[in-house]
């Protein structure tokens, strides 16, 4: 039984099938969307390359291509998830400087350091 | 003869899964319904794929052959990993992103996350659909 027309078959059909998850790439409402559908392609990628490696007769050759085309998929998807989870956080609020040392007594208001940092009666000439 | 027949169900039973995936992520109302597709079928498929060409490449039992079907047998094992956390990944990124969900009814058109203003964010939760 020859499987060179089965897997080449195969190989069309993931293509095409790959086509029509573009579309979600191409007309997904968010960006996540977008992302969820580049990591099915990119799976499926890897899938493709085995089956040209087995049409061609030369796995061993393009079986290190999907090795290194398996890892940067999964690596890029992380990146961009990692991203956008990090854009989606609120921005944390400027952090203010105390006028009062930590060691201070509790008898010490900040006010009235602050009082006393602006006192121009108390300006030093340089 | 009985090595084809199982490689040739192993991957026509991948190819259906790939087409339920396929059809999940483009029929599928939200986000989170498309990753529960996505993230089982796309596995499974590709699974089932290449253990069909590591049956095919075990045919003619050689040392060369061997190692090959060695290495995809560590590209199973890795995608199996990888896919499902890589799908976890992008889950969390878009509910940190509030992605709106889908709700039954329709009156409501669920907008994409507006993080900026929380009074225009819709995120698909409304207390009053749930009084019936």
């Amino acid at each position: 039984m020859n499987l060179e027309q089965f897997f080449i078959a195969m190989a069309v059909a993931i293509l095409f099938l790959m086509l029509c998850n573009l579309y979600r790439v191409v007309a997904g409402p968010t960006v996540i969307d977008r992302m969820l559908g580049m990591n099915v392609i990119g799976t499926k990628t890897t899938v493709l390359i085995v089956l040209i490696g087995v049409i061609d007769g030369r796995v061993d050759l393009f079986i290190d291509i999907t090795l290194a085309y398996a890892l940067l998929n999964f690596i890029t998807t992380l990146a961009a998830a990692r991203f956008y989870q990090r854009l989606a956080q609120p921005i944390p609020p400027e952090p203010r400087e105390s006028l009062v040392a930590p060691s201070a007594g509790p008898d010490v208001e900040e006010a009235d350091v602050t009082a006393a940092a602006t006192d121009p009666s108390r300006k030093e000439t340089p | 003869m009985i090595l084809d027949i199982l490689v040739i169900i192993a991957m026509l039973s991948g190819l259906l899964f790939f087409v339920a995936t396929t059809v999940g992520i483009i029929r599928f109302p939200d986000f989170y319904s498309r990753v529960h597709a996505a993230g089982k079928g796309d596995t499974f498929s590709t699974t089932m794929f290449l253990g069909g060409t590591i049956l095919y490449l075990l045919r003619d039992f050689s040392g060369s052959t061997l190692l090959t079907a060695g290495k995809l047998l560590l590209i199973v094992f890795y995608i199996f990993i990888a896919s499902p956390t890589a799908t976890h990944a992008i889950i969390d990124a878009g509910y940190e992103f509030r992605v709106p969900y889908w709700t039954r009814s329709s009156r409501h058109k669920g907008t994409e996350g507006d993080v900026e203003n929380e009074e225009n964010m819709d995120n698909g939760f409304y207390p009053e659909d749930l009084k019936g």
